[in-house]
């Protein structure tokens, strides 16, 4: 649906996007992390038109966006991170204007600004001026005017940014349901916990390179070959610390009170012979297994941490 | 627009009302013809400079506003093509304007046919209204589209609005100029002879027909031609770009500057009046001189030259990228990403073979021998290298990543060249010509042939050392080899 061949973007002396290879499947939630300047918003700006590649291409729905931009731009819903809206039209209006630009019929246009209006939760600011409306409700406004004309594809910049919890609960709700209809999404954030439970795969940018991407449970069972996160309980007085450092295996063992947290390099039978051993120590072992790895988790883990 | 409405048809009331007041005499029939003409020419005055500074102010504004915004982005991720955006900026911006003249037209129609005047000449006023309207409108755009500062263009563009025009104007009533046909450009005269009961002014009558291509044409017919044609290029320039990221903005490819190049060649020519004339200045009959057209064209095609390069200057990420591409052929050299230089070349050859072709077919006036062909080449060649040498500094000031590097590059030539006229000025004369172009239009007292050809090698070296300089600062430097990368001694 969305893919990114030999994608190259410089400034000057930067290069902001280096060679990306990339290819999202229909149907697909991308989220795309990374630290602030490593390239995020630049991929999506090329992803729909608005840059030009120094090299490479970037194709939607096997339209290449450059060679043919409006007819890519019919499939392409795009909201960017700081934007703004016409503050003196109504909310109906201001998705109409879209929707025309759009090029909709007029009799499948009015039916789905209210849709559209009913999807978002500005079911009562239907007919209120857009200057009165909070920042929360007008990026709802804009998530509106991307997706009004049935984009088969959802480009979304920082979408979460500025909204409240609820709202963010409900742009998560509404992104599911949009994939649920067959929209593929590319999301950026670096608001991590935004992508868990609706992302299908995640992208890892740092200096302008892809460094991981793929599915997040392949990524994870692929990190995981390497080592896992391990939590323990017991109960007793025995010397569990001791006998967590006296084991090869074990890195960063953090042990409070009767819980302890521990890295573990090894594959699942090793696993499993440690728990053996650890209970052959003495040790009354309540529970034992491995910690479920959150996006977060895992961009931490890949990350290098650095910014352009 | 009820409002805008209610208020243009009250001025226009008011206006009749100050001809038209109850105390006022109707006097006899010729009088009050007169009078109805007189209000007609302020009705239509007044539409003409309405629509014209409002669709200047709000299409400046247009594109700037919507980009401040950050709403641009939106717009062109729609199916809107930029011709569609830039109808609908064109007219949307000033609006306001269009209907304020849909408002008050009635009237005007009303007391034009009252006042005797045909309808023809009333029509053909408010086509080339609009047509006017919809030029300034494209070049408010252009202006709009490449800067987000665009009050500061604006100020500048409407002083060479009124400026290059009114200097035209009072230089051929002066009888001084050979560029009669620029008088053409405020449209005015070319529709007075339209109203067949206003007689031009006397020292107008001559302009009622300018030359064009030699010919005695009506000057609206000359004003139509200029309207459109430059409206053509704002219109190329325009839907090329409107959809561009400003970093990308380029706004004529390469092989467009060279025909842009001959336009402008070819339109100077329709213009000039090579026909032996009257001078007020000096009180005699003066004929053209192939060395006074010569160094006109001379100096026309070295200000195109740096047009075109500044048009042609490649961003440094494109150019890094075209570095990269090793050399297949001379397409290499000819890419829309290369650096300036052989696009610049190709606009000198374009003129210089028009200039051939205008001076084959002006013998009527100067005979062919006069023009000195080959002399006109070499200063040619000498001014195209002068401009290739500051264009690729101009370069060489992108490519080292100065902020804004055109701004910078050319305050740097500013000073060079009050340098370079010092130095010649006071301790060596031929430095005029070896620094600068402008040997090649003084005397051989100031700059003789031979200097002019060292000035010229030298900017050769100084350009290819600039070349050398660019290539240098976009080749990435190569990694350590492992050899030198080791430690000493492992």
């Amino acid at each position: 649906m969305i893919q990114f061949q030999n994608l190259r973007r410089e400034y000057g002396d930067l290069v902001a996007v280096r060679d990306l290879n990339v290819s999202i499947p229909e149907n697909e939630v991308y989220g795309l992390i990374g630290p602030n300047g490593a390239g995020k918003t630049t991929i999506l700006r090329l992803a729909c038109g608005l840059l030009t590649p120094t090299q490479g291409c970037v194709t939607i729905s096997g339209v290449n966006v450059h060679k043919d931009p409006e007819l890519a731009q019919s499939h392409i819903g795009y909201l960017s991170d700081f934007f703004s809206v016409y503050d003196d039209l109504k909310v109906w209006e201001y998705l109409d204007y879209f929707g025309r630009a759009y090029k909709m019929p007029t009799a499948q246009l009015l039916p789905r600004i209210d849709e559209v209006i009913q999807q978002v939760g500005l079911e009562v600011k239907r007919d209120v001026l857009i200057r009165g409306l909070s920042r929360g409700m007008k990026q709802r406004l804009g998530i509106a005017r991307a997706i009004i004309h049935k984009p088969k594809v959802l480009l979304l910049d920082e979408p979460a940014s500025g909204l409240d919890p609820k709202a963010r609960a409900d742009l998560r709700n509404l992104l599911l349901a949009l994939r649920a209809e067959g929209t593929t999404v590319l999301i950026s954030s670096h608001i991590l916990p935004d992508l868990e439970g609706f992302c299908t795969s995640i992208g890892l940018m740092e200096k302008g390179s892809m460094v991981r991407s793929g599915k997040i449970e392949e990524i994870t069972s692929q990190e995981s070959q390497h080592f896992c996160v391990v939590r323990l309980s017991w109960v007793g007085d025995a010397p569990v610390g001791q006998i967590l450092h006296s084991i090869d295996k074990l890195s960063d063992i953090a042990i409070r009170g009767s819980q302890g947290l521990f890295r573990f390099a090894g594959s699942d039978d090793e696993l499993a012979a440690l728990l053996q051993q650890l209970i052959a120590q003495g040790i009354r072992v309540l529970s034992f297994g491995e910690v479920k790895q959150t996006i977060e988790d895992l961009y931490l883990k890949l990350s290098r941490n650095e910014v352009m | 627009m009820a409002t805008t409405a209610a208020v243009s048809i009250l001025l226009c009331a008011l206006i009749v009302l100050m001809f038209y007041h109850p105390g006022s005499d109707p006097g006899s029939a010729s009088d009050a013809r007169e009078t109805r003409l007189a209000l007609y020419t302020v009705l239509v005055s007044t539409q003409a400079l309405v629509l014209c500074l409002w669709c200047l102010s709000s299409c400046s504004q247009a594109i700037a506003s919507e980009r401040n915004l950050k709403t641009f982005d939106f717009l062109r991720t729609t199916r809107l093509s930029s011709s569609e955006l830039l109808l609908g900026m064109m007219f949307g911006a000033p609006v306001t304007a269009y209907f304020v003249v849909a408002c008050t037209m009635p009237f005007t129609l009303i007391i034009g046919l009252a006042a005797g005047i045909s309808f023809l000449a009333i029509a053909v006023t408010y086509a080339m209204l609009l047509l006017v309207a919809v030029v300034l409108s494209m070049a408010a755009l252009t202006i709009s589209m490449m800067t987000d500062r665009p009050r500061a263009a604006e100020l500048v563009f409407l002083l060479l609005l009124i400026g290059w025009p009114a200097t035209a104007f009072i230089s051929a009533m002066n009888g001084g100029s050979r560029f009669p046909g620029l008088t053409a450009i405020p449209v005015v005269i070319g529709l007075l002879p339209l109203y067949s009961g206003s007689a031009l002014p006397n020292e107008m009558t001559r302009f009622a027909h300018v030359p064009f291509f030699g010919v005695q044409v009506p000057s609206l017919f000359v004003s139509i031609i200029f309207y459109l044609s430059v409206g053509a290029w704002l219109l190329l320039m325009l839907v090329r770009n409107l959809k561009k990221d400003r970093e990308d903005i380029r706004l004529l490819s390469r092989w467009q500057a060279v025909v842009f190049t001959a336009y402008v060649n070819v339109f100077v020519f329709a213009l000039l009046d090579l026909r032996a004339m009257y001078s007020t200045s000096s009180n005699r009959i003066e004929t053209a001189s192939a060395a006074d057209v010569s160094s006109g064209y001379l100096a026309l095609n070295f200000l195109i030259l740096y047009a075109v390069g500044l048009a042609t200057l490649t961003p440094p990420a494109r150019l890094k990228t075209w570095l990269r591409q090793s050399v297949q052929d001379v397409r290499f050299y000819w890419s829309e990403d290369g650096p300036p230089w052989p696009w610049m070349a190709a606009s000198a050859v374009a003129a210089f073979l028009l200039f051939v072709l205008e001076a084959a077919v002006s013998t009527k006036f100067i005979p062919f021998p006069d023009w000195s062909i080959p002399a006109l080449a070499g200063y040619l060649f000498v001014l195209l290298v002068f401009a290739v040498r500051d264009v690729l500094f101009l370069q060489w000031c992108a490519v080292r990543a100065f902020q804004r590097p055109v701004v910078i590059g050319t305050l740097f030539l500013i000073l060079y060249y009050i340098t370079a006229f010092a130095i010649a000025a006071f301790f060596f004369h031929s430095g005029l010509a070896w620094f600068t172009p402008f040997g090649v239009f003084v005397d051989a007292e100031l700059a003789s042939p031979l200097s002019i050809l060292v000035g010229a090698a030298l900017q050769i070296a100084v350009s290819a050392y600039l070349l050398i300089a660019i290539r240098q600062r976009l080749t990435p430097s190569p990694a350590p080899s492992p050899t030198t990368a080791a430690a000493p001694g492992s």
